[in-house]
């Protein structure tokens, strides 16, 4: 896994070119994604886009922050010269050939698209099936940007957009051991893409680094009017004052819900982390929210309900008979939440912004793990995390969804290894608009360890020993 | 199906919440959801009467976005 600081570098010294990482890019799709599965299509014209970027920065220079770094697209962005599925098989789905807002950006940039990746159909899941987890094929992903995640930690990209809805960007970066950062609500406009939850659904980032997620941020975010929940703030430049460290630094730890329920390793990489905090001069607060409990009533009767709304056409005219059961089930199940109940988990919102605010008076940025998992086997669709058997969704979202119901931005970098040798996200969240923090945090965190350097093993061959 | 007053009077609740699911689909389906609707039940014990739901509706906004489609 190389940065994307790092390749743009190597770039403005002339000791690489778009072409060159391109290639390195489709040589380990090559190499490997017949066994992960992390793309869904590539780009027909990544080689010539490439030949092109590079031909472009011998003559004029580059033409914007990313300029020739290959990257990838989570596939419910639309694109042009690529088809869009949003993960599904099913027909009478036509996503329009231009495109996304987030797209545009990237491109505007200079950077160059390698392909679409895989991902939960419909972002209505944690798994992404058929795609595998780099450290470990026998397991999952994460999701529902599985194949975004995917794709970095095995070397496919340099970056990858995902969406996030309960943690679709935090769970599968926290379960393939790279970065995924959700911005505040709004940051990053969503114009084109594919819509899951309208008041739940964020646009943002997975990157190799936490440095790579600021570049990739300032890239992205800004006002974007057709999209009604884009926020008009002005945009930072997110890469400024990021090693400043955090000394006097208010770290909060939430400790119901957030703790108490994770597996072994991961409460105890955290509470290193923690320590590492209070170490580098943070001061770190305890407190409790009880109104947490309420979280997930509210988080599935908004996405039941706004997911079910979305798909009323195929649900209608039995298109969605052709979902994989999972899907079909929830989408099919929105039915049964009824408008009080969506109102009433809505109103439960501004509830639990008057706690995170209240709470966020005391702290600057809150910790805790990005998932109370690392990554389970294929096929598991029920877990046991705390001695109490859940589904996977539930289990897995659990530390992820509150900063979706509150629209704040979190961010989940690599916290070490479990027993098994599988990544732990450490997740780091902050006040709206306070990106800044949050990305300086995780970056004092990460510098002073080098889990962002490691790597899953290269993959078997085919057939080989 | 059309909606109309003396239809509503014989339909059963499944059907006025728009479900079209057959009896042993909609059995699995209200089975899956038992453990969310615990979920639910747990926030309507919640007294909230005096919040606004987060989704509040802004004419200003709205008319404005309108005329950005259309542009």
């Amino acid at each position: 896994m190389r940065s994307a600081l790092g390749a743009l570098e190597e770039m403005r010294l002339g000791r690489t070119d778009p072409v060159e990482l391109m290639q390195g890019c489709l040589d380990a799709v090559a190499a490997a994604d017949g066994v992960l599965g992390a793309f869904v299509a590539l780009n027909p014209s990544a080689r010539a886009e490439a030949e092109r970027a590079a031909l472009d920065l011998r003559r004029d220079g580059p033409r914007g922050l990313l300029h020739g770094l290959p990257v990838a697209v989570k596939d419910n962005y639309v694109t042009a010269g690529m088809p869009t599925t949003a993960g599904t098989v099913a027909s009478g789905f036509d996503f329009p050939d231009e495109d996304a807002g987030p797209v545009a950006r990237l491109r505007a940039a200079g950077a160059v698209i390698v392909g679409k990746t895989r991902m939960h159909e419909f972002a209505w899941g944690t798994v992404t099936p058929p795609t595998r987890n780099p450290w470990d094929p026998s397991r999952v992903p994460g999701g529902s940007s599985g194949g975004s995640a995917a794709a970095i930690a095995s070397s496919m990209c340099f970056g990858a957009l995902g969406s996030d809805t309960g943690g679709s960007i935090r769970i599968p970066a926290s379960l393939c051991g790279v970065v995924g950062l959700k911005p505040t609500f709004g940051r990053v406009g969503r114009h084109g893409v594919v819509p899951h939850s309208w008041s739940l659904d964020h646009a943002g980032p997975l990157a190799p680094t936490v440095g790579d997620a600021a570049l990739l941020l300032s890239v992205l975010s800004g006002r974007d009017p057709r999209d009604p929940g884009s926020a008009p703030e002005a945009v930072p430049d997110f890469s400024a004052g990021l090693d400043d460290g955090v000394a006097g630094l208010r770290v909060g730890v939430c400790r119901n819900h957030f703790f108490g329920r994770n597996q072994p390793d991961i409460q105890a990489a955290v509470e290193a982390a923690i320590t590492f905090f209070a170490a580098a001069g943070a001061e770190v607060v305890e407190f409790e929210m009880p109104n947490l409990a309420y979280g997930l009533g509210a988080i599935f009767a908004i996405e039941l309900a706004s997911s079910t709304a979305w798909h009323d056409r195929p649900l209608q005219d039995g298109r969605a008979e052709q979902y994989s059961s999972d899907v079909r089930l929830l989408v099919e199940m929105g039915r049964l939440v009824t408008g009080p109940d969506y109102l009433k988990a809505e109103q439960f919102r501004r509830l639990l912004v008057a706690d995170m605010r209240g709470a966020f008076e005391r702290v600057d940025v809150m910790l805790s793990p990005a998932t109370p998992l690392t990554a389970w086997r294929c096929g598991e669709w029920t877990v046991e995390v705390g001695g109490t058997p859940e589904g996977v969704l539930a289990a897995s979202w659990r530390l992820s969804y509150p900063f979706n119901l509150a629209g704040l931005p979190a961010i989940s970098l690599p916290c070490g290894l479990d027993r098994l040798g599988l990544p732990i996200g450490l997740q780091i969240a902050g006040r709206p608009l306070e990106e800044a923090t949050v990305l300086r945090a995780a970056r004092t965190y990460e510098r002073s360890h080098d889990w962002a350097a490691m790597t899953p093993l290269p993959l078997p061959a085919p057939g080989g020993a | 199906m059309a909606c109309c007053p003396d239809l509503c009077r014989t339909l059963v609740p499944a059907e006025l919440l728009g479900i079209t699911l057959n009896g042993e689909r909609l059995h699995e389906v209200v089975a899956a959801y038992a453990p969310i609707w615990a979920e639910i039940c747990k926030l309507r014990e919640l007294d909230l009467s005096k919040l606004q739901p987060a989704v509040v509706f802004r004419a200003r906004e709205a008319w404005e976005e309108a005329g950005a489609r259309d542009a």
